[in-house]
């Protein structure tokens, strides 16, 4: 492409630039539609022609709606999860644990699937939260559960930082206190005993004794902490028998600072910088052989990148699905011009010109082709509104996928194909012979 | 004795940048490393691309005594060079400006396709797999002329990373 036009398209706004790709799309069919319908107005007895054969066109039209649905639907969702994921994470700027797989870390201290992993000590923390462009420096401490939530031992600030102010109740202030995440199905002053690990292999009786309550509850982050039930940090050490992160003398205190002497570890720390460039700096200075920083939202966007093919294969898949259609579609109407043969062929010989018999043909099937794509698109609204609610319901991440403008173009291109396609069965249908048509 | 004025001359020039003038794109090999007064940067690369701009990766180690700051770059086959930070928005990366970023003394500041990156914008000439571009790196301590290579479209990496120099 010429520099000159280069430069004037990357001038646009993406709107213009969807917009005239959607234009671009769509005008082979209406420079088609000018063409075959020019100086004719066959649209009255087209009328008449879907309305002869109603049942038999909307079974084509059905076909053609289910089709585009799957098609949009299936690139709708997958951008939808894409950006679900990507949204849950977009609190969590920089993690810094200890050395190991990057993606095990993303999935335990984002999306709260815990693994086994070596912890962070009170010296390593204590480089972290002394930082001195660190604003926040919040050990996540998993591990724990009630009744499927995972219950995670962090700091009031971490709560704030997470979802804002909370929507009910107060914030935690001392061990036995909790704060309930929005879709955890605990009251408020419900007391709880954690249990020890998640899952069926949870020990429900390992920490009895340790009651806790629930004082607050969290607004809606869209994410899996909805499900979690937050817990002091100092709450989660002291069931397991260890120190609680301060001396003796401060042992009623709740979140930061930590005494590096009775931090006893933590599996992650989620680490938040006011200036923005101090979060890159952060990331290069904890990536050492003792720790390992990483930005959630650019391993997951790496994890995407991977799940890329997948997105191809399913583009494929819906390509494919309309080309079947399609074909399948054309071929039907081949039959269905034989149906209305006879019309046709009376037509001709009241002397009929053959373009204008060629302009009723065509506009049949675009009527067809265009009902189904439009219903179509409403299908695929409705398949993405289901899907996303069911998809949100089983993994506890919002996934909002809607029709964008991937989905017009693919619709435009389709319709457009077929419009041309369309040609041929119009121009079988010209073709035929008049006469045993007549006495048929 | 001028002559010998000279030859120390040039002599002194072919050390301080390291294979071209600046501007110029080459298709062998590049230095992977240069240095002024303590400052390295290592591997430096950036990616074939066609388009109007490119991102450049690379490390700064820092041994000067002092803190220093990577505060951009200028090259002669791109209109400017600017350090960005690259963020994730629902999962698509975006550029955000940055101003200078501090390098402590004995540290490393990386820059590469999850963090950090110089932008060359305004490129004045397609880039293919193999030439090397000449870049002036900013430091707040000097500018040091670096050799990028240029990797593959797609690539994640130098591919000379995990080489130590």
């Amino acid at each position: 492409m010429p520099d000159i036009l280069l430069d004037s398209w990357q001038a646009l706004s993406p709107l213009a630039q969807d917009s005239l790709v959607l234009a671009a799309l769509l005008s082979p069919a209406l420079l088609a539609g000018l063409v075959v319908t020019f100086g004719y107005r066959p649209f009255a007895l087209v009328r008449s022609l879907l309305w002869r054969y109603r049942w038999t066109n909307l079974v084509f039209v059905a076909l053609i709606a289910v089709s585009v649905g799957l098609g949009v639907g299936l690139t709708a969702q997958e951008r939808g999860l894409r950006q679900g994921t990507a949204r849950a994470a977009e609190k969590f700027d920089l993690i810094v644990s200890a050395p190991g797989s990057e993606i095990t870390m993303l999935f335990a201290a984002v999306y709260l699937q815990p693994s086994d992993v070596q912890l962070l000590d009170g010296a390593e923390y204590e480089k972290i939260s002394s930082n001195e462009n660190v604003s926040l420096a919040a050990p996540i401490a998993y591990g724990d559960s009630f009744e499927g939530s995972p219950v995670v031992g962090t700091t009031p600030e971490f709560v704030a930082h997470l979802s804002g102010p909370l929507a009910q109740g107060h914030m935690f202030a001392r061990s036995g206190e909790a704060v309930a995440g929005s879709a955890v199905d605990l009251a408020l002053n419900a007391a709880f005993t954690p249990a020890h690990g998640v899952g069926a292999d949870a020990e429900h009786e390992a920490h009895s004794g340790a009651q806790t309550v629930i004082v607050g509850r969290m607004a809606a982050t869209g994410s899996p902490w909805d499900k979690a039930i937050l817990v002091p940090v100092e709450a989660v050490w002291e069931v397991h028998g260890l120190a609680n992160g301060h001396a003796p003398e401060h042992k009623d205190q709740i979140g930061p600072p930590f005494d590096p002497a009775y931090f006893p570890g933590t599996p992650a720390v989620m680490v938040h910088a006011d200036a923005l460039w101090a979060n890159y700096a952060l990331k290069s200075e904890f990536t050492t052989d003792k720790t390992m920083a990483f930005f959630p939202g650019a391993v997951l966007s790496r994890l995407h990148a991977l799940m890329g093919d997948v997105r191809q294969i399913m583009s494929l898949m819906a390509v494919v699905t309309q080309v079947l259609v399609t074909a399948g579609v054309l071929t039907g109407l081949v039959v269905l011009t034989r149906l209305f043969s006879r019309r046709l062929a009376l037509l001709r010989a009241l002397g009929a010109p053959r373009r204008f018999v060629f302009a009723v043909v065509w506009c049949y099937a675009a009527t067809l082709i265009a009902g189904g794509a439009v219903l179509g698109l409403g299908a695929g609204f409705a398949a993405t509104g289901i899907i996303s609610r069911e998809i949100s319901r089983r993994t506890d991440i919002l996934v909002r996928a809607g029709l964008a403008w991937p989905e017009f173009h693919l619709i435009a291109g389709f319709v457009s194909l077929t419009l041309l396609l369309a040609l041929a069965p119009a121009y079988l249908a010209l073709n035929r012979p008049v006469i045993p048509d007549l006495r048929s | 004795m001028f002559r010998r004025l000279a030859c120390s001359a040039l002599l002194l020039t072919s050390l301080a940048f390291p294979v071209l003038a600046a501007g110029e794109t080459d298709h062998g090999s590049a230095e992977h490393v240069s240095e002024l007064g303590g400052v390295r940067i290592i591997h430096a690369w950036t990616r074939a691309t066609t388009a109007r701009e490119d991102l450049i990766f690379l490390e700064v180690e820092n041994r000067a005594g002092k803190t220093v700051a990577l505060t951009g770059g200028e090259s002669e086959i791109g209109a400017a060079v600017t350090l960005v930070g690259i963020r994730f928005k629902d999962g698509a990366p975006e550029f955000v400006s940055l101003p200078a970023i501090p390098v402590k003394d004995g540290g490393v500041l990386q820059l590469d396709p999850e963090g950090l990156a110089l932008r060359i914008e305004g490129l004045k000439q397609p880039l293919h797999e193999g030439d090397v571009i000449e870049v002036e790196v900013e430091l707040d301590i000097g500018h040091l002329d670096v050799d990028v290579e240029v990797e593959a479209e797609n690539a994640t990496g130098h591919s000379h990373a995990g080489h130590s120099h």
